[in-house]
């Protein structure tokens, strides 16, 4: 039995580049957004045909480079290049509007995450620095805390499936973990290992993992070990430590742009400047309760050429168990496509 | 006038110009032109500097020998000789060279643009922010930085030969 990636859908529309695309909680819209400074929201209908329902334009000067959906699907959250956060609600009619656009980063704002309390939302750029906002009522955002270790671009922020705890990746090859303590955010640890910029990070469902896609064509897993934990791993400050459990290299052939983790399955799918999507499991004789330095992920599936000749820019795997093994993906070439894991 | 960074470079004559004998089967219209570094470095020599009035071929920025091309792979590198080690212009050179080569080669190619080895005392950091496909979006978005890159790109479809 062999396990592959196919096509289901080709969703052609932007006019551009496309950077990110971003399923809605219910995995029942996907939004995408890129080079031609819109956000496009996708749906499928009964024939199981992938129509455009909303574009939203006009806010955004330059590059949409991320977008996050709120919890509740209600909002989404972008960062663009024109510096700006901006922040898009459903109207009655079925409409989005910006209803908020958030200012503070000195240049191109990159990366922009909804923390799953919904009460959070954090954003990150090229001035290398990282900001935690307050969502408040009638869309009153305050900046709670700006916060400035990175010695370079941050290229990605990615909350904490359950708990306020924030990653941010950077063109500085590290990862940093924030945390607060009494409305004061601090960084708690620093992951060192990767040997060039760190562009996507990703949780697992219980969020004592983590791994990171570099341009050092490496993917690394992190664990998170708590003070006091059985393993003798040496805590400091009485915080956790993140520690790489496994490192996967000799795959991507170039730059890896994005990595998603199932929270459904625990697969991890990749991509990048190589074109290729890959798709790691853990291998069975390395399952146990907890992973470990001994765990090993080898690679399930791939398709080359995933976009043509040109790079995937993201990778999202569908978020429910509704169909678990969709996966959304983002090109060079303007398009967005879904693909679907199936065994045969 | 600002003062220059390199107020008195050293000025190169430059190679002849390409003038390539088409084979009966390149001059079929179908035939798939395959790259060398010929091509390459004839689409970016005529590259101007972007402080002397001069081209990357004649400071001897930009040399054949320094060009790599795996056309099966669709594989290209690049490596500039900036004319001082200290030339804070290195990172606007490598972006007018990505530039040229994004607006004239086929997509298929992947291309690395770096320093060349012990030519400038950034280079790891130069060859890092040349080679993030984000910088150089953003960039090309910046209409101040994307004026000059085009200034310098106003002659670069010269291919090596003479001022017109």
């Amino acid at each position: 039995m062999t396990t592959r990636l196919y096509q289901i859908a080709e969703l052609k529309g932007h006019t551009d580049r496309v950077w990110s695309v971003a399923w809605s909680p219910t995995g029942n819209v996907l939004a995408s957004c890129g080079g031609d400074k819109t956000i496009r929201l996708w749906v499928s209908n009964s024939d199981n045909e992938w129509i455009c329902t909303n574009v939203l334009e006009g806010t955004h000067k330059r590059t949409i480079r991320s977008i996050s959906w709120s919890p509740n699907g209600r909002q989404l959250a972008t960062a663009s290049f024109d510096s700006l956060v901006g922040i898009w609600e459903q109207e009655e009619g079925g409409d989005y509007e910006c209803v908020a656009t958030l200012e503070g980063h000195e240049n191109e704002a990159k990366s922009v995450s909804w923390a799953k309390s919904g009460t959070l939302l954090a954003t990150c750029g090229r001035d290398k620095s990282v900001w935690i906002w307050e969502v408040g009522t009638d869309n009153d955002f305050e900046c709670l805390s700006v916060l400035q270790d990175h010695t370079q671009d941050v290229k990605m922020v990615m909350w904490h499936p359950t708990k306020e705890i924030l990653a941010s990746a950077s063109y500085d090859d590290t990862i940093k973990i924030w945390k607060e303590n009494d409305d004061d955010w601090y960084c708690s640890d620093t992951l060192e290992g990767h040997e060039s910029t760190i562009w996507a990070i990703d949780f697992d469902k219980t969020g004592e993992y983590l791994v990171s896609a570099s341009d050092d064509k490496s993917l690394k897993l992190w664990r998170c070990y708590p003070p006091e934990n059985r393993e003798g791993i040496i805590t400091d400050r009485n915080e956790p430590k993140w520690k790489c459990i496994c490192t996967l290299s000799g795959y991507h052939q170039r730059c890896i742009y994005t990595v998603s983790w199932s929270k459904v399955h625990g697969r991890i799918a990749s991509s990048g400047g190589d074109n290729t999507i890959r798709v790691f499991e853990q291998e069975e004789s390395t399952i146990s309760s907890n992973m470990t330095d001994k765990t090993n992920f080898s690679m399930i599936a791939s398709v080359t050429s995933a976009h043509g000749v040109v790079d995937v820019n993201c990778v999202q795997w569908y978020p429910t168990e509704k169909h678990p093994n969709w996966l959304a993906t983002a090109g060079d070439d303007g398009i967005v496509r879904i693909w679907q894991l199936a065994e045969d | 006038m600002p003062e220059l960074i390199n107020a008195n470079p050293t000025i190169y004559t430059p190679s002849k110009t390409s003038h390539r004998i088409l084979t009966e089967k390149e001059e079929q219209e179908e035939f798939e032109d395959i790259i060398d570094s010929q091509e390459v470095f004839d689409l970016i020599r005529s590259i101007s500097d972007p402080e002397h009035p001069l081209t990357l071929e004649e400071l001897n920025v930009a040399q054949l020998d320094h060009i790599k091309v795996d056309d099966a792979n669709a594989y290209i590198s690049i490596e500039f000789t900036p004319t001082i080690p200290h030339c804070s212009m290195a990172t606007l050179i490598g972006l007018c060279i990505r530039v040229r080569l994004l607006q004239s080669l086929p997509e298929r190619f992947k291309v690395d643009i770096m320093v060349r080895k012990g030519t400038h005392q950034s280079e790891q950091a130069v060859n890092k922010q040349l080679n993030d496909k984000e910088r150089v979006a953003a960039a090309l978005e910046n209409n101040h930085l994307l004026e000059v890159v085009n200034q310098c790109l106003s002659t670069a479809h010269r291919r090596g030969n003479a001022r017109r």
